[in-house]
């Protein structure tokens, strides 16, 4: 593991529990019996009217009550929105140079809002075109290795015994790894920059976090009477792991994504720093921070910005992530001050 | 206790046995490690030749697992692919305590820190304390580590240019005139400084969320409101039941960071330009020299092990209930 | 009558909520009277317990607050003192023992120690001292081979021993007042039986009145002297045991008594009081008990005017009922059994 996939330790960072992925427990359906008590004696008592409401619609007003998370996704929203209509978003190409306006700071005068680098090509653009490099490296990387943690997770908490024994010893396998280093022999040896391909030797570290999420939710609800009642009237093991787990743990696995997000494009931008990973001409975010290493003490913005935008992107991430878990984690009530 | 701790070694051996097939395999089979000498004019056939047989590359591929091995306990890892002069374990020996003094430096360091505001936040919970410790560390978790670094050292590089002064080195592990004794020791840290402070940001961000979030759940539990309820002043119902309990899942989690630091602070050590692990790392993967690149594997992985093992062994050590098993 | 030595006048406790403000006690009052036994009864969400913390300064203070009352100890009002008056005073004047022994006794340290501390907040000893003050406590309250037992941890005592070691722990200082919150619920019917002996003798060797937290109606017949029945927050009946159970004079506490099965009768259905305990955040008017009463038959007054505590039967008997007198001369299933019997 390095420094930047701590984020990753077997767990992403989370705002109450820290790196242990285990407290980010099963998330409940919210059939509650309490409520309906009360809602007993209001309706039939007192003639009071009631609105019912569906456990995603619930979810979905705790989630716009966290104003940081809200704010969060608009600013993300907006960035990526940038990343994806770059070509339309950017005043030039990213790789169109100009040396009579090269090495210029942050200016209004022709649109070069973060400076030009060395060769005269507009900053900006080339920050926008990064941002659309990671943003697709990212979602890929977290598509899969939530897919293939899910999977996994799924038949070692389902089948138990031999079978979970086994896959948690890949898992722990995976984790002895040091990641850092896994990622760079395997990109150095094998060569090629292609974004979908990065994305692929990501994926195959990120999984191990929601394989033991999603076990431990499969594991606990294993043993209850439905499930036995399904095997009991024939149904077959995936459709019960899909219709009868799978949305227990629906929860854990979107927030746990979503956090995956954060912690390719941090991954995805160390890699390119380092001059492996995507490959030039292509932009990405790590790579133009390297450009501007050897100059930063007097072109400072070429570092700075680039930058910037990793770390705004992902604070947004981390703190819709955190909005989600309030949401779609009843168990972990926080008393708004 | 002592039956625990000869357990978890006994069951690291295998471990241990597993990630050295997994390296060998791996970096064996992901390509040619001899192919940009095949296609350097300037390397003569004959060279290529001497390599191939002072590594046995033309055996089978077990042969070649088991010569490895074979080196690598009787002969420390015996000689890199590409230059048959020097010893892998010379350049370990020295790149190991500097990447040492690194991470020690910054991750107790973090622990005292996180620890600190981590209780507070929980004792303080939904205070301005609380609420700035808590965005911090959000903000913590967003920095790319290099981007950190290199701002770092374009601030400390302008306040040298400005104001002619020298707080701290911005690269090296140590200055020309180091001397030796306290001189040497103050030296090393000048230049430590800024890489620890690199590091030590995302330790703190990750320890001070996850020791508060622990001591929240030890707050609320039963047994400190019997600690309460018997009349205990309210430093010894914190120290000595809350944070006692608290502090047994951080001690898991900065162990085993610990361990995966010594592999991990690559990036660090390559921008500040330090002799550690890191660079001897990248260097040996740019120059494909696979046997130095899976010795420097090995090594991480041993030292993840032990790191698990120290971690389990404080774990057991600290909660009485696991030592009875 | 002598002087209460403990008074609780109209104790009012919320906690907010994301929800809304809950009102988990609302205007409590009664006394606890030297060397008694009381039993507080009620169902869970009752407030029970919550009045007893609130009083020791053990509510968490946002998000709980005392709204009002008063909660009188010896001369003062413990609502209004310092915390640092409030901490001497618990585990030595007023000591609780709390329901589940396992989580609340600390793991990580011994068990010994965990009592020797209580002693040693509030006695100027040293460490030998309390510690063979611990293992003389041990023994009272029967915990076999004590020496050896001081050095342990709580996993490795039964759960019935670490309710021995709380109980140890509470009387250590010879409390005044002893609250027991719900002492063995969590505990195995046969364990249960001997916790009952331990927390009598601690009685008898501490002189101490105890306030006695529990929907154990059993218990309450074992132990009390005087009984408070609490129903959503409010006291709706005060009454000495033998009257609570022969003649309760509160709808809700005769569906408590109705609802208990006999052993000396066949029955074929158990008789449990319709309905749910209402919210306790944004209490309708009234009684809180009229959806569910069979006195009440509908009638206005009871949905409309919360009845006040009042006596009834003479001296020491208190009803919340608008139509309590309609009770009268009615006798609890239970008298054809001999009292202190029931259950």
């Amino acid at each position: 593991m390095t420094e930047f996939d701590r984020h990753s330790s077997g767990g992403i960072p989370t705002l109450d529990a820290g790196a242990d992925p285990a407290s980010l427990g099963p998330a409940t359906p919210m059939s509650s019996g309490s409520i309906q008590a009360d809602e007993f004696a209001l309706v039939h008592e007192h003639g009071l009217e009631l609105k019912a409401r569906s456990q995603w619609a619930y979810a979905r007003k705790r989630f716009f009550r966290h104003r940081l998370a809200m704010a969060s996704l608009i600013v993300l929203i907006v960035i990526l929105g940038a990343g994806v209509f770059a070509k339309q978003v950017a005043p030039y190409a990213y790789d169109q140079q100009d040396f009579a306006h090269s090495g210029q700071g942050p200016t209004l005068e022709g649109h070069h809002f973060f400076g030009t680098d060395v060769l005269g090509r507009d900053y900006f653009s080339r920050v926008v075109y990064g941002i659309q490099t990671s943003e697709r490296v990212a979602f890929l990387v977290a598509f899969l290795s939530t897919l293939i943690g899910t999977l996994i997770g799924a038949f070692a908490g389902y089948y138990g015994g031999a079978t979970d024994n086994l896959l948690m010893r890949l898992t722990d396998l995976v984790l002895t790894l040091p990641g850092l280093a896994v990622l760079l022999t395997a990109a150095a040896f094998m060569g090629n920059g292609k974004p979908t391909r990065v994305a692929f030797i990501l994926a195959f570290l990120f999984w191990t976090g929601l394989a033991r999420i999603v076990r431990g939710t499969f594991l606990s609800l294993r043993e209850k009477e439905y499930v036995e009642a399904a095997k009991a009237a024939g149904s077959g093991d995936v459709r019960i792991m899909l219709r009868h787990m799978l949305p227990n743990a629906i929860g854990p696995i979107v927030v746990n994504a979503t956090l995956i997000v954060g912690v390719a494009i941090l991954t995805e931008a160390a890699l390119s720093f380092l001059g492996f990973g995507v490959q030039p001409p292509t932009p990405a975010l790590g790579s133009l921070i390297n450009e501007g290493q050897n100059v930063s003490s007097t072109m400072w913005w070429l570092v700075t910005f680039p930058g910037l935008t990793i770390v705004l992107i992902v604070l947004c991430i981390n703190f819709i992530g955190d909005g989600l878990r309030d949401a779609l984690d009843p168990t972990q009530r926080r008393l708004r001050a | 206790m002592v039956t625990y701790i000869i357990r978890r070694l006994l069951y690291s051996i295998p471990v241990l046995f597993a990630a050295s097939v997994l390296i060998f395999v791996s970096v064996s089979t992901i390509g040619d490690p001899l192919a940009a000498l095949h296609q350097n004019p300037l390397v003569s056939k004959v060279t290529i030749q001497k390599i191939e047989d002072r590594k046995h590359l033309n055996d089978s591929l077990p042969a070649q697992y088991g010569y490895w091995v074979k080196d690598a306990v009787t002969n420390k890892f015996g000689t890199p692919l590409l230059q048959p002069g020097t010893k892998i374990w010379d350049d370990l020996k020295r790149v190991i305590p500097h990447t040492l003094q690194l991470v020690l430096l910054s991750e107790i360091f973090a622990l005292i820190v996180a620890v600190g505001i981590g209780v507070y936040s929980a004792v303080r919970q939904y205070s301005v304390f609380d609420y700035t410790a808590t965005s911090l560390s959000f903000l913590g978790f967003a920095m790319p580590v290099f981007w950190l670094a290199l701002m770092l050292q374009i601030l400390f590089t302008n306040i040298f240019i400005k104001w002619n002064v020298r707080i701290f080195y911005t690269s090296g592990l140590s200055g020309e005139n180091a001397g030796s004794g306290l001189h040497f020791v103050v030296d090393r840290l000048q230049h430590l400084a800024i890489p620890a402070m690199t590091l030590c940001i995302l330790s703190i961000a990750q320890y001070s969320r996850f020791m508060r979030a622990s001591m929240l759940e030890v707050i609320n539990s039963d047994y400190v409101r019997t600690a309460r309820a018997k009349g205990l002043p309210e430093r010894s119902v914190t120290l000595r039941h809350a944070l006692r309990n608290a502090l047994i899942p951080l001690v898991t989690v900065s162990a085993l960071n610990f361990g995966a630091l010594i592999g991990g602070a690559v990036i660090t050590e390559t921008i500040f330009q330090l002799d550690g692990m890191g660079p001897y790392f990248i260097s040996n993967l740019f120059n494909q020299d696979a046997y130095a690149v899976m010795a420097w594997l090995m090594i991480t992985a041993t030292a993840v092990i032990i790191f698990n093992l120290i971690a389990d062994v404080a774990y057991a050590y600290i909660d009485p209930r696991i030592r009875y098993d | 009558m002598p002087e209460p030595i403990l008074s609780i006048r109209d104790l009012v406790v919320e906690f907010a909520t994301e929800d809304g403000v809950v009102q988990a006690v609302d205007g409590v009052s009664y006394d606890l009277y030297p060397g008694e036994t009381l039993g507080i009864v009620g169902e869970s969400g009752s407030g029970k317990s919550v009045s007893q913390l609130a009083i020791l300064g053990l509510i968490p203070q946002p998000p709980g607050r005392i709204a009002s009352g008063e909660a009188i100890f010896e001369g003062q009002d413990l609502l209004k003192q310092s915390k640092k008056t409030l901490r001497r005073l618990r585990g030595d004047n007023i000591a609780m023992v709390f329901q589940d022994p396992m989580t609340s006794l600390n793991p990580v340290l011994k068990v010994g120690d965990q009592i020797g501390e209580a002693i040693r907040a509030h006695r100027d000893v040293d460490r030998k001292a309390a510690r063979e003050q611990t293992i003389r406590l041990l023994s009272v309250v029967g915990v076999p081979n004590p020496e050896r037992r001081f050095d342990q941890y709580p996993h490795e005592f039964s759960g019935g021993m670490r309710q021995r070691a709380m109980i140890a722990m509470a009387i250590a200082n010879e409390p005044k007042v002893l609250i027991a919150d719900e002492p063995t619920t969590a505990l195995d019917v046969t364990i249960q039986a001997q916790i009952l002996e331990v927390l009598k003798k601690a009685q008898d060797e501490t002189h101490a009145a105890t306030i006695l937290i529990t929907h154990d109606l059993g218990l309450i017949a074992e132990m009390a002297d005087r009984v408070v029945v609490m129903y959503a927050g409010k006291v709706v009946e005060l009454a000495d045991v033998g009257k609570t159970f022969s003649a309760p004079r509160h709808p809700y506490t005769v569906g408590l008594m109705d609802s208990l099965p006999r052993l000396t009768v066949d029955e074929d259905w158990l008789r449990p009081i319709p309905g749910q305990p209402p919210s306790l955040i944004n209490r309708p008017p009234g009684c809180p008990f009229h959806p569910r009463c069979f006195l009440s038959r509908g009638r206005a007054v009871c949905r409309e005017e919360e009845p006040p505590l009042r006596p009834i039967e003479g001296e020491g008997h208190l009803t919340a009922c608008h139509f309590a007198e309609e009770l009268e001369g009615q006798q609890g299933k239970l008298v054809e059994t001999p009292a202190g019997a029931a259950g």
